[in-house]
């Protein structure tokens, strides 16, 4: 979330509560349902939406690090490959719980109140 | 394909308008009275975080000069023809909407437990309540003091608060007016 958006009050304590929910968005609500099937779709929604945040924060700082120029090629192309093999985890994790990018998306959104945008230029979309 | 970020008064459209989703540039569709927001694209944009900030972008920056109606991420249309479809079907159901929403604001308040104090309702035009975080929509010119109330009911109370906005009216949008795909 930009600090912009935060009228009165401390963020901090928000990072333990359930972190998606909590800010409207320009994202439809996500709602679980109380059906076995749909709830652990719905859990593995939410899990992998926040691993593809956290991806999303590392491929973001890593291509500052590259960029920075700090880092031998050698180095360079570790961490992209690296990178690349995260994404396609994420991917097959995304299989398995039976998760489209759809399903995803409105919770992607929700979250995005709860992490800085930083320098979007860079970030590389995965998709 | 054309994403949708909002609906306004085409005469309360800002005079200069940011780049929206993946850095297209937001464009004017323009029916009538009503104008929507709109940026084209080649391709379904990724609906991802930097998305949801790109089309609050464009969000924030109309609702500087006019009232918004905002569009939820990923309200996608075939064309520019199908949005004025849009606009022309249902006029008076948005115009009803910005004339109720015009100068008011949807301000977020949550509560590390329990809910938000009660009183605070008293200070908004409207209220939508929900589990952990109510949004209440108030009127710009009572912004500090719905937010000095939220402030003295935090001190008293000895439950953290945290109030996030100004955001476009997006619990405040009647059914009719959100915009589905």
């Amino acid at each position: 979330m930009t600090t912009k958006r935060i009228l009165y009050g401390d963020v901090g304590w928000l990072r333990e509560a359930a972190l998606p929910n909590l800010v409207p968005r320009s994202s439809r609500p996500m709602r679980i349902a109380a059906d076995a099937d749909q709830l652990s779709q719905g859990l593995g929604r939410l899990v992998l939406a926040i691993l593809e945040v956290v991806r999303q924060l590392l491929e973001r700082q890593s291509v500052r690090r590259m960029e920075s120029g700090s880092l031998s090629e050698e180095e360079v192309e570790r961490l992209g490959r690296a990178l690349q093999l995260l994404a396609q985890q994420l991917r097959e994790l995304q299989d398995v719980f039976a998760v489209s990018d759809a399903d995803m998306r409105p919770v992607l959104a929700q979250i995005g109140d709860l992490v800085g945008r930083g320098d979007a230029a860079t970030v590389s979309r995965r998709r | 394909m054309i994403h949708l970020y909002g609906i306004m008064r085409s005469g309360e459209l800002p005079d200069d308008l940011p780049r929206g989703i993946g850095g297209a540039l937001a464009e004017p569709v323009v029916q009538g009275g009503l104008v929507a927001l709109t940026s084209e694209h080649d391709a379904p944009p990724v609906l991802d975080v930097v998305a949801a900030e790109e089309h609050e972008q464009v969000l924030d920056v109309a609702m500087v000069s006019g009232t918004v109606l905002p569009a939820r991420l990923g309200t996608e249309f075939e064309s520019g023809q199908r949005v004025r479809s849009l606009l022309r079907a249902r006029y008076s159901e948005f115009l009803g909407d910005l004339r109720r929403l015009a100068g008011k604001v949807e301000i977020v308040v949550h509560a590390e437990r329990g809910a938000p104090p009660a009183g605070l309702t008293s200070l908004a035009c409207d209220c939508l309540l929900r589990a952990g975080a109510p949004a209440y929509l108030v009127e710009k010119p009572r912004l500090d003091e719905f937010v000095a109330a939220v402030a003295q009911a935090d001190a008293a109370s000895g439950t953290r608060l945290l109030v996030t906005g100004p955001w476009p009216p997006y619990s405040f949008v009647t059914d009719a007016a959100q915009v589905a795909r």
